[in-house]
This record gives C-alpha cells, structure tokens and sequence, in this order.
C-alpha cells in the first residue's frame, strides 16, 4: 500500500505540475495553447461517425403511463466472436397502452473495427416485438457464444445466439417469458452447477386497468406517479435445466417472500464463500441483498446489513447498482444509485456480512443530491489499477422542473477517478459530454476499439444514445483477458482473477449484472499502472471447477483468451 | 359546531344517512347492509312482528324527514333489541345531525363496541367528541378511523381527516399533522379552511382555528397559502408566498423556521441560513436545532450535528427526535455507548418509531449486542409496515409478508 499511495502522490504532483503549465501558457498566449489542453478522458462519437443512427421512442404520452420512462438499456457484446464488441439497444414497442403504426425496434449494430458501427438487426432478428426494458447477455448454453435475454413490459424475450450471427427466440421452449413488468436481469450460476442462472427483476404491477392518475387537475396534467402506488411483486429465479429449459426456483423462498419493486441487479460473492450473492436494487421500498446460501437456500439480509435502508431507516428510490472490491482490501462493496435528494450510496464491506456507507468520504453524496441515478459501472478508466466509477443520470419525471427549481429532468453525467486513497469527482475533466444533461438510463462499459481503454455506451430515454470513447492519455500499461470457463460456466462469472505488477498485488471477482438494463464487454482489463511487466497472473475458476490456475507470461497492452485447463 | 362554526363552513359535515349507509358497506364496514337496502335492516327477525313493525314505522318516519317521531322509534326498536347495529347507526347519524352530539356520542360509543372495526362509526364518534369539546379521545378515535380506513373519496373521510389534523395541531403534533394535511393538496383540495389549517400548522400554533387571535389572522392565511402550494409542489408560487411571509413578518416566531423548511430540498445552504435566523430570534428553538441537526447529518458532518443535537436534548430532553438526532450523531462520531443511552431514551419516549427502533438497531449492532439488534430490526419492520401503511397505502409496502394480528401503534 505505501508503494501505491508514493505513486498516488506522484501523481497528483504531475498532474498539479500539467494545470498549472496550462494556466500559466493560458495567461501568456490563448491561442497557442490548444496543444498544451490536456486531451478530455471521453470523446462523444457522434451518430454520423458511428453509424449508430438508433433512436430510443419512449413512447410519451399525456397519459403518463409508467413504462414511458423507465427504459432502455444497453449492451456491449460480441456476439460473432470477431474480438471486437457489438452493440445491442433496446426499445419500446407494443403494448397494452402503446400501438405505434411502426412499432420501434431493438437494433444490434455489428462492430466494422473501425470506429464506425453497421445495423444487422434484421438479419441477425433480434427486433423484439414488445415494450423492451433491458438486455442482460451471456452464453447460457457454453457454446461460445453469447446469447441475448431481454426484458420488457410484457414478454420477455430469450435469444439464442445460432453462432452465424443469427438468433433464435427460444424464449417458449425455454419458459422465460416472465410476464409482468421486467426490469433488468443478470445471468451467473446460482448452484455452482457450471451452467448459467437466471435473475429477473420485477418492477410493479402495472397495466391499463391498474393505471393510476397521478398530476395536477387545475392545469389538466398528468405526471408519472412515484411507484410507491403500485403493487410490489416478487422477482424471478430461473435455474438452468441443462437442455435448453428453465425451471422458475425463486418459489418458496426469500427470492419469492421479498415483495419488491426491483431496478437493479448485481451478482457478486459478498461474504468470499464461492457462492454468488445478488443486490437488488429497489424503487420506494428496501434493498434486498440475498444471500445465497446453497441449494437453492436465500437468506434475504437487507435490513440486517444495512444496505436495505437509509441512514434512518427510510426506503429510498434505488435504481442502479453495481458491485467491485473498491477499496482492494479482498471483499466486494456496493453501490446504489437513488432519486434525488435521497444521495447515492457506495457501500463498504465490512467482512461480517454488514456495510458501511462511505458516500461522503468520497464526495459521492454531496455530488448527487440533487441527481437521479440509473446507469452505473465501476471501471479503471486510465488503467491505474484502481477502480474509477462513472454515474449516469436523468430525473424519471419530465415535469419536475415545474415542481422544483434545482432538479432538472436531464441530468449530467459524472465521474469519479480512485486517486489510491479515495474517489474524487473529475467529471470537470471527462470531455464535452459531462457538460451536458441527458435523460439517461441503460450504461454499459466496453472497450469498442481494443485499446485497451475502457469506453462508455449511455442508453437515453426518448433521445439516441451516447457513445463516449475513451482517450485517456496511453501512460499505463494493462492487460485484456477473457476468460473462458470450461468445467465452469463458459463466461466465467465468478472466477476471482489475481495479479501482480511491479510487486503490486490486485485482485478482481468477475460479477454479472450490475448498472441498469444493461450489459457490459464480458472482458476484463486489468490496469497495471506503470508497472512494464507482469510478475504472475492467477485464476481460481469459478465451481464446480474451482480450479486455480498461474500465468507468467500474459501479453501487455492486449487482449488474451485464458482457457480453463489449457495452460 | 355553534361555537366553533367559522371553522367549518367548507367542512359543515351533515350526514346523509341513506348514503352514509353505503359508506358502511363499501368499507366492509361489519354489519352494515348493502346499498339499497337501508329500508330493510339486517339481522331483522320476520318472526318478531313487534320489532319489524316499529322498525318500518321509524324507516318510513326517517324517509319522510320526521325526524323526532323516527328517533323516538328508533329508540323504541333499540328497546327490543339492544344489539341492533343499523338501528344504533341511523339514530346516531340523526341525532348527530340535530346537533346533539353528546346523545349521538353514546350511540356510536355502543356501535363501536360492537363493531371495532368499523372505520366511519370510529370517525362519527371522533367528530361527534369533537363537538363535546373532548379533543384527546376525539383525537384518539378520529386515528382509529384512519387506521382502519375510509374509503379516501367518500365525503366523511375529507372531514375526519380535517379535524384529526387540527387536532394534531391543537396538541403540537406538527409535523404529523402537516403530512396530514399534505393529503388535501394531493387531491387538490384547495379551500380557505385547509388554508387557514395549514397557516396554523405552519406557524406551529397550538390553536383550533378559531382559537386563533384576530391579529394573527392574516399572518396564518399567507403562511397557509405558502404551506399549500408547497405541498401542492406548486414550487414558484410557493416561493413568492414565503418571501412575502418572510419579508412582511420578519421577526414573527416560526415565520423563518417554516421558510426554512421549504427551502430544505430547494436549497439545503440558505435553509441552514433560514434556521439559524430563526435560532437568532429564539435561541430555544427546538425544531430550527433539530433541522439543522438533521441536514448536517444528512451532509455527513457529524461533530457539527452533534452541538446542535445535544442543545435541543438539553432543551426538550423529552422530544424523541432530539434524541434520535443526538444518537445518531454519537454513533456517527464514533461514541457507540453513548449512542445507545440516547437512542434508548429515545425509543422509551416513542416505543411506536419506527425511526427509532432502526436507529437503535444499528447502535445495538455497533455495540456487538446481536439479539437486541435483531429484536430492534423485527420491531422496526413491524411499526414501519404500520406506519407506511397508514401514511402511504398498502402498496408502499415491500418486503417479506405482512404479519397478522398487528395493532395500530398508540391504540
């Protein structure tokens, strides 16, 4: 740690040392400084450099209907298997309260690996056909490839990845259709069986016979109603039969006993049993944290653990959530994100199943008192090898600037970079986008040009995504793996990845799920700072496996597939 | 209603005892008929012919406004047959409308012992002690009624609900009564008696409405109109109001205080400012200490909340918030045992919070004290699914299954 925290000091004196050469050339001559502007982190590709030329229909109406303003999510994936991700987004579509002439549609937009994005929806027929929430990817079957589970306000649909860049809806033969209202959803093996799980958030129930007038008479308007006027549900368990089939398993535990109105999920191993645990995120109503305690057995701990609640004791909008070892001390925190005025939270694990809130500590909850947050992601966005966290906001009301003069329905985007000791905001420095507001919801994280910086997607609510790239400066070295289970699940969520660097140790737990609709590049890049060589590289698959396998020769600035048992 | 009549020209409650009889039924009141059938009670034996013949005497004297002659038979009925629940209701509501309100206080004092469940006979009997000037029983029963739930639109719930909040307000209970008369601006029920309530609340005056001096008349009307478009979330209008009420009553007590909390999600800085002034008027400001107490809390500044908190335990060492405040700032800094004398204290003073029992679970779970944190945590949810329920709705409320056999807290 004092290796770590000299470099920490390093660098804030470099970086001190830049602005102010850049305040100094500033005052002697404007216009020759642009060279010396230190470059932004994330750079917005625009849809005409991108191709990306999708836009999310919310489908608003005067009716205020609910689903309106939840979605959409967002994926980076590669569903070809070319090494590059792709990109899949989600749409509204028809319903019980929407029948659009030309219903939207999902999109997936295949990577040309040159910055530029081509839409093979079609061919690859994953339009989806119902009022679309999210997406959460995996390769459920371990056929190498990933396959798409998207949730909605109706039908669920489950794609099955045919490994020629076509999908099948699979969704009746595998009884996933969870119908309802859907929310996000995430993929990890819950029985340690070597196949691939499935958790469905449930929102509320909602329909047109159960709509409910929320807004002001006198002037004839009608505002989306805070949720706490529906009634919660239960979320879903899917188990993985082995044969393409699932078996509904949440009934007759807490999974089922816990009435929720679910936003987000993360898989992660909170108490380092080897089994995964999940954080749900709950709108008006407590966190759950279940704790997953074998044989199909969940210990629903929200309220002891003291993520369920406020500091006291009241339930907040839970939206977001993701979960990272923060702070490297070998045990996995969590983060919430809530609506406004209620702050989020990033949650310390204290190693006994409990967490402390150090939102303050690290200026997270002064930053987002008046912000709503949905998409989130903890990443090592300059590969320093500590874990940075980008938030994605936007108000769910877009009348609130009548009823308040601070909140506002777009919202900023902010980032915070882990300085070795603590999370700063830097969102002054993220580039032209963190200046401006957005309605966002879905976040995922990839890396769309495999350089090895982690870029962001932002899925925006009636508007068309954002897509930042990251061109943090190239000074840190980093390592891309992907992993691939083989006794496991072939995505090896849950495999805990070891590494040193310069005799720097760091450790990352693979988790599934996490930010909001939304799914993340299945790769993980692991940042080595300065260091130019890797000491050693270690693996401990997930179970059944359990194996724990050692590299020394793992490339630098570049992707590796780490097989299971192909040393 | 003679003396107090000003107060309730909007909410000059005469009953209709024909639609009031639908009330009964839609509420699952117990006993009640169903609509339409008032002229043929229940539980009315065609075998007894002496009953059944006065009972249709005293209906068709009732239907035909001849209301001492279907009194009379009313009671005549209730002779016979004690027990009789729509009888007892319908000279209740009759007398009630006469004005006799401690004659029809008795009646619904018989009706609820034999229907405890029934919301509106609870409510009828809030009102009618209302009117007897037996505020803390009307209060108590008029929150029965509440708990037990009247159908929200139905005519009967808006004025049970009016006169609990300004009772809660007569007995200091501001805050409660505020979230009270919240209700009102939801369902945009907007009339110079919620003003003139809300005024009052607003002003933290321990006053029915026509308590209140002449003089304070029109500072109460601008702070209502201020505290309703708040509520209302009619955020610029309440806006102006609070500056007019600030600027023209300057040194009036609770006129910063209220300013301040207006301002608390619009801009947490000048609240504080807004709290301090108030403090600067009245140094033993307990509320404006407690506020300041609580948003420091909220920012993460602990030792600051903790000066602010342990003045208004001094202060009001009764106040549960007080020490709500107080424990939580301890625990916060670090003083667990501390903590846990404060918020024990403090759970002694409200055993129904269910703020306080979380706190204290937290502290007990600092401390190491496993089962007093667990027995704390099960409290905690019992008391807030209660209390959630009642404020909010059944469907505000998540978690594992609601147990049965809950009582309402305070009852």
């Amino acid at each position: 740690m004092k290796h770590v925290s000299t470099r920490g000091r390093i660098k804030s004196f470099v970086l001190t040392c830049v602005i102010l050469t850049f305040i100094l050339a500033a005052g002697l001559r404007r216009s020759a400084t642009s060279a010396a502007i230190p470059e932004a982190i994330f750079e917005e590709i625009t849809p005409a450099k991108s191709g990306i030329s999708w836009v999310h229909d919310n489908a608003m109406s005067d009716m205020r209907y609910l689903p309106e303003t939840l979605g959409p999510g967002c994926a980076f994936l590669d569903y070809d298997n070319d090494g590059w991700v792709d990109i899949y987004l989600v749409n509204s579509g028809p319903s019980d309260f929407y029948h659009p002439e030309n219903p939207p549609r999902n999109a997936l937009y295949r990577n040309n690996h040159d910055g530029t994005f081509t839409d093979v929806t079609d061919k690859a027929g994953v339009g989806a056909g119902s009022f679309g929430m999210g997406v959460a990817t995996a390769d459920y079957d371990n056929d190498g490839y990933s396959d798409l589970f998207v949730t909605a306000y109706g039908r669920c649909t489950l794609y099955h990845n045919n490994r020629n860049g076509t999908f099948s809806d699979v969704t009746q033969k595998a009884a996933v259709a969870a119908p309802g209202w859907t929310t996000s959803a995430v993929w990890f093996d819950a029985d340690n069986d070597g196949k691939l799980d499935l958790f469905v958030c449930s929102f509320v129930e909602f329909g047109l016979n159960k709509h409910i007038f929320c807004g002001d008479n006198k002037l004839g308007k009608r505002y989306y109603c805070i949720p706490r006027v529906f009634k919660p549900t239960s979320s879903l368990l899917f188990h993985n039969n082995g044969d393409g089939t699932f078996a509904e398993v949440g009934q007759g535990t807490d999974i089922q006993r816990a009435l929720g109105k679910s936003l987000g999920v993360v898989a992660t191993d909170i108490n380092n049993d080897g089994q995964l645990d999940l954080f749900v995120a709950n709108d008006t109503v407590q966190n759950f944290l279940f704790m997953n305690r074998g044989k199909n057995k969940w210990e629903e701990i929200g309220l002891p653990s003291e993520v369920g609640f406020s500091a006291n004791g009241t339930p907040r909008s839970g939206m977001g959530v993701d979960a990272a070892d923060f702070d490297e001390d070998g045990w996995q925190d969590l983060f919430v994100a809530n609506v406004d005025q209620e702050m989020f939270s990033l949650y310390r694990n204290n190693k006994d199943e409990t967490f402390s809130d150090l939102a303050h500590q690290n200026g997270i909850a002064e930053a987002t008192r008046l912000l709503s947050g949905w998409g989130l992601k903890f990443f090592d966005y300059d590969n320093d090898g500590h874990l940075d966290l980008i938030l994605a906001n936007g108000h769910p009301d877009d009348m609130i600037e009548r009823y308040s003069s601070r909140v506002k329905y777009k919202e900023p985007l902010l980032l915070f970079h882990h300085n070795g000791a603590r999370l700063e905001n830097v969102s002054g420095r993220g580039g032209p986008a963190f200046g401006r507001s957005f309605s966002a919801r879905g976040l995922a994280v990839g890396d769309i040009n495999n350089d090895g910086l982690s870029d962001v997607l932002i899925a925006n609510n009636g508007e068309a995504p954002t897509l930042l790239r990251n061109n943090s400066p190239r000074e840190n070295h980093w390592i891309g793996i992907k992993l691939q289970g083989v006794g496991c699940n072939r995505d090896a969520f849950g495999a805990v990845i070891t590494w040193s660097a310069a005799g720097v140790r760091h450790s990352r737990l693979k988790t599934s799920g996490g930010s909001y609709l939304s799914s993340h590049d299945m790769r993980e890049v692991l940042g080595l700072g300065k260091a130019d060589q890797l000491d050693w590289l270690e693996v401990r698959w997930p179970s059944p496996s359990g194996k724990v396998e050692k590299f020394t020769n793992v490339p630098l600035d570049r992707y590796t597939t780490i097989t299971e048992n192909k040393k | 209603m003679r003396s107090l009549g000003r107060t309730f020209r909007l909410f000059n409650f005469r009953l209709r005892v024909v639609a009031l009889f639908a009330i009964l039924a839609a509420t699952g009141a117990e006993g009640g008929p169903q609509a339409g059938t008032a002229g043929k009670p229940s539980g009315v034996s065609t075998s007894s012919d002496g009953f059944a013949k006065v009972v249709a005497r005293a209906t068709a004297a009732r239907e035909q406004d001849r209301i001492a002659e279907a009194l009379s038979l009313y009671e005549q009925a209730l002779k016979i047959r004690p027990r009789w629940e729509e009888g007892i209701w319908y000279l209740g509501t009759m007398l009630y409308d006469q004005d006799r309100y401690d004659e029809a206080r008795d009646w619904f004092r018989r009706l609820v012992a034999l229907k405890p469940k029934n919301a509106p006979a609870w409510a009828l009997l809030g009102l009618c002690e209302f009117q007897t000037r037996e505020y803390p029983k009307a209060l108590a029963d008029l929150k029965r009624a509440r708990f037990l739930g009247i159908r929200p639109d139905d005519q009967l719930a808006s004025v049970a609900r009016f006169h609990t909040a300004i009772l809660l307000t007569r007995f200091e209970e501001y805050e409660m009564a505020y979230d009270v008369l919240r209700e009102f601006a939801r369902d945009q029920n907007e009339n110079s008696s919620v003003i003139e309530a809300m005024g009052i609340n607003t002003l933290r005056m321990p006053y029915l409405p026509v308590e209140v001096p002449p003089d304070k008349r029109e500072q109460v009307l601008l702070a209502g109109r201020a505290a309703f478009d708040m509520a209302a979330r009619r955020v610029q209008n309440a806006r102006s109001s609070f500056q007019e009420l600030v600027s023209r009553y300057p040194q009036a007590p609770n006129v910063h205080y209220a300013h301040g909390v207006f301002l608390l999600t619009e801009n947490s800085d000048a609240a504080l400012e807004e709290f301090k002034r108030e403090l600067g008027l009245n140094p033993s400001h307990v509320p404006a200490m407690l506020q300041i107490a609580f948003e420091l809390l909220k920012r993460g500044s602990n030792k600051d909340a903790l000066s602010f908190a342990e003045d208004a335990v001094r202060l009001a060492p009764n106040l549960f918030p007080a020490r709500n405040a107080l424990g939580r700032a301890l625990l916060e800094t670090g003083d667990v045992a501390g903590a846990v004398k404060q918020l024990e204290a403090g759970v002694d003073l409200a055993p129904d919070s269910p703020e306080m029992r979380f706190v204290l679970a937290r502290a007990y779970a600092r401390a190491g004290r496993k089962d007093d944190a667990a027995r704390e945590r099960a409290e905690f949810v019992r008391l807030d699914r209660i209390n959630r329920t009642q404020r909010l709705g059944a469907h505000s409320v998540g978690g594992t299954e609601i147990p049965s056999g809950e009582k309402p807290p305070g009852l």
